[in-house]
C-alpha cells in the first residue's frame, strides 16, 4: 500500500499542497517524515513545482557587509578590509536574507571574486581569491537547498586559476574557461565539473588565453567570451568562441563578437536576443552578430557591479558612484520600462558577482 | 453564450437539489461536461460532494462570476480578502472543499484550498506539522536527530 502523504487527501491532491510550500520549509518538510522526504526529493517534484509556477525565483549574490569581528580601523589610513557573505533576494517578495555561511569554511567571508552558479537545488561557489592572503582558491563549496546543508566538492585541478570564466549548462554539468595561473599566464584551458559525479575533466584548449573571460551558457553550448592574453595584459579581446558540448569541441571563433574591446563581465545570455551587456551607459543587445541600443541605464546604477536576466526581466545592481550604497532596477524587456527595486540598509554592499535559480 | 437565467438541476450525496445558474455551475469542468453531454434538462449527481459542502462551493463559483462579469463591483484585493475568508474554516470543512474542488475540477479553488494547507506548514516544527495533520512519526530518534541536524538552516530561520 502506498503511504498517504497526508492523511484523509488523495496523494495527488497531498502534492499540490506540498508544491506550494515556500523553500526555506524544504529541510522541515524532509524531517517530518519519510514519505515526505521521498516525495520532495523526486526529480518530478522540482520539475512540478517550475511547470506550475509554484517555484521560488532567487537571486543569491555575492555582497559585501560590514564585517562583526573587524571594528574601526586601528591605524590611521588602513582601510577595513571588506568581508563579502551571500544573500538571496526572493524576487517574487522583494525580501532579502541572509544564505548562512558555515564559519569554518569561510571565517573572513567567501572569497573575493569568487563564482555562483546554480545546478538544480544546488548553488556552487567556486574559486576566488582568499580574503586574507589574497591566494586563488581552487575549493568548490556547495549549498544545498533541500537539506540546507553545505558541502566540499572536489577541488579544481590543475593551475590554481582566478578570474576565469563560469557557467552552469545542461544537467549536472558546470563549465570553467581562461583566467590566468599564479605567474599571472593568462590561460587558454578550459574544464568541466560534474555536481553530481562531483568529478573534474578536461575540455580542449581554447583558440588562444582569456584572462577575465566571460563565460555565458546559451542553447547548448558553452561561450567564452572576450579576455585578454598574457602578452595584451588587460587589453581586452572582441573575440568570442563557442563550446560545443555536443560534439565536445569548440566550434570557431567569432573575431568581432563584442562591438568595442571592453570588459565583457556584464554580458548576460538572452532568449529572444543572444546576449546582453552594458556598453557607455546604455543596455545593449546583440542578434545575429549585430548589437543595438536598447535602454539608458538609470544615473543611479551607472557604476554597474552585476546584472543578470530571468524570463523577460534585465536585472542591474550598482552605485551611482564608487563606494556609495547599491541600488537595483529591474528592465522589462518587453515593455522598455525601468523599475527600481527598494534595499535593505543591510543590503546596499557592493555586488560582486550572483546567480539566478528558481527552485 | 447561454442565457444566464438558464439553471443547471445538481443533486448531492445527502440527496439535496440545488439549482444553479448556467454560469455559476460550468465554473466546475466536471458539471460542465455533463451538462454538455448530458441530456437537457436532467439532474447531475454530484456524488462525492454533500449539500453543505456544494452549498458553499456555490458561494464561491458565484462571487467569482460575478466579480469577473463586472455584475458585483469588487476590487481585487476585497476578493482576494474574501478568499481568505472562505477558507477559515475548520480543516475537515477544508479537505472537503479540497476534495471537492478536486472531483468538480475547479481549478481557481483547488489553488486556494491547497494554498491554504501549504501556508499551515509555514513556521511550523515537523513536530507541529505531523499534529496538524495527524502524521505518524516514521523516523527514529536517531533519524530524526540526523535529518534535524542536516537542516540546521531551517530550524535557525524558524528560531526554532
Amino acid at each position: 500500500m502506498t503511504m498517504e502523504l497526508i492523511p484523509n487527501l488523495p496523494n495527488d491532491v497531498a502534492r499540490e499542497c506540498l508544491i506550494r510550500v515556500k523553500y526555506d520549509q524544504f529541510a522541515t518538510l524532509l524531517s517530518t517524515c519519510k514519505g515526505w522526504k521521498t516525495e520532495i526529493e523526486r526529480p518530478e517534484f522540482f520539475q512540478l513545482r517550475k511547470a506550475t509556477s509554484h517555484g521560488q525565483k532567487l537571486l543569491v549574490m555575492a555582497q559585501s557587509r560590514p564585517h562583526p569581528d573587524i571594528k574601526q580601523p586601528a591605524h590611521k589610513g588602513r582601510s577595513v578590509k571588506t568581508a563579502f557573505g551571500l544573500s538571496v533576494l526572493e524576487l517574487d517578495t522583494g525580501i532579502w536574507v541572509d544564505l548562512p555561511l558555515l564559519p569554518h569554511h569561510f571565517p573572513n567571508g567567501i572569497p573575493y571574486f569568487c563564482h555562483l552558479v546554480a545546478v538544480g537545488y544546488d548553488l556552487l561557489l567556486i574559486g576566488g581569491l582568499d580574503p586574507v592572503t589574497w591566494d586563488a582558491s581552487s575549493s568548490v563549496f556547495v549549498f544545498n537547498f533541500l537539506t540546507a546543508k553545505w558541502r566540499r566538492g572536489a577541488d579544481m585541478p590543475g593551475a590554481r586559476r582566478s578570474m576565469f570564466g563560469c557557467a552552469s549548462g545542461h544537467g549536472p554539468m558546470v563549465y570553467v574557461a581562461g583566467g590566468h595561473d599564479e605567474e599571472k599566464n593568462a590561460l587558454k584551458s578550459a574544464l568541466a565539473y560534474d555536481v553530481v559525479r562531483d568529478e573534474w575533466t578536461p575540455l580542449p584548449d581554447m583558440s588562444r588565453e582569456r584572462d577575465e573571460v566571460k563565460a555565458v551558457f546559451r542553447r547548448g553550448k558553452f561561450h567564452a567570451v572576450g579576455g585578454y592574453c598574457t602578452e595584451t595584459q588587460g587589453r581586452f579581446e572582441r573575440s568570442a568562441e563557442v563550446f560545443d558540448v555536443e560534439t565536445w569541441r569548440w566550434d570557431h571563433v567569432r573575431e568581432d563578437f563584442l562591438e568595442a574591446s571592453t570588459c565583457p563581465s556584464t554580458c548576460t545570455p538572452g532568449n529572444d536576443m543572444d546576449m546582453y551587456m552594458i556598453y557607455e551607459g546604455n543596455v545593449v543587445a546583440s542578434k545575429d552578430a549585430k548589437w543595438e541600443g536598447i535602454a539608458k541605464l538609470p544615473g543611479d546604477v551607472c557604476k554597474m557591479s552585476y546584472m543578470t536576466r530571468w524570463q523577460d526581466k534585465l536585472m542591474v545592481i550598482g552605485s551611482s558612484r564608487l563606494d556609495e550604497p547599491h541600488n537595483a532596477y529591474v528592465l522589462n524587456l518587453e515593455k522598455s520600462e525601468w523599475t527600481k527595486l527598494s534595499i535593505p540598509q543591510n543590503y546596499s554592499g557592493h555586488v560582486h558577482t550572483g546567480c539566478y535559480l528558481e527552485i | 453564450m447561454g442565457s444566464t437565467s438558464t439553471k443547471i438541476k445538481l443533486r448531492t450525496s445527502d440527496q439535496k437539489v440545488f439549482e444553479v445558474e448556467e454560469a455559476v455551475a460550468v465554473q466546475s469542468q466536471t458539471i460542465k461536461y455533463f451538462y454538455e453531454n448530458g441530456c437537457p434538462g436532467s439532474v447531475i449527481h454530484v456524488h462525492s460532494v454533500s449539500g453543505d459542502i456544494l452549498s458553499k462551493i456555490l458561494d464561491y463559483c458565484k462571487k467569482h462570476v460575478n466579480s469577473a462579469a463586472g455584475k458585483e463591483d469588487i476590487s481585487p484585493e476585497e476578493l482576494y480578502e474574501w478568499d481568505a475568508n472562505f477558507v477559515k474554516v475548520d480543516q475537515n470543512t477544508l479537505f472537503d472543499l479540497i476534495l471537492a474542488a478536486n472531483c468538480l475540477k475547479i481549478e481557481s479553488l483547488l489553488d486556494l484550498t491547497c494554498q491554504t494547507v501549504a501556508n499551515m506548514i509555514k513556521g511550523k516544527r515537523p513536530k507541529e506539522i505531523r499534529t496538524t495533520f495527524n502524521i505518524k512519526n516514521d523516523y527514529t530518534p536517531e533519524a530524526e536527530e540526523a535529518v534535524r541536524r542536516e537542516n540546521k538552516w531551517a530550524f535557525d530561520m524558524l528560531g526554532v
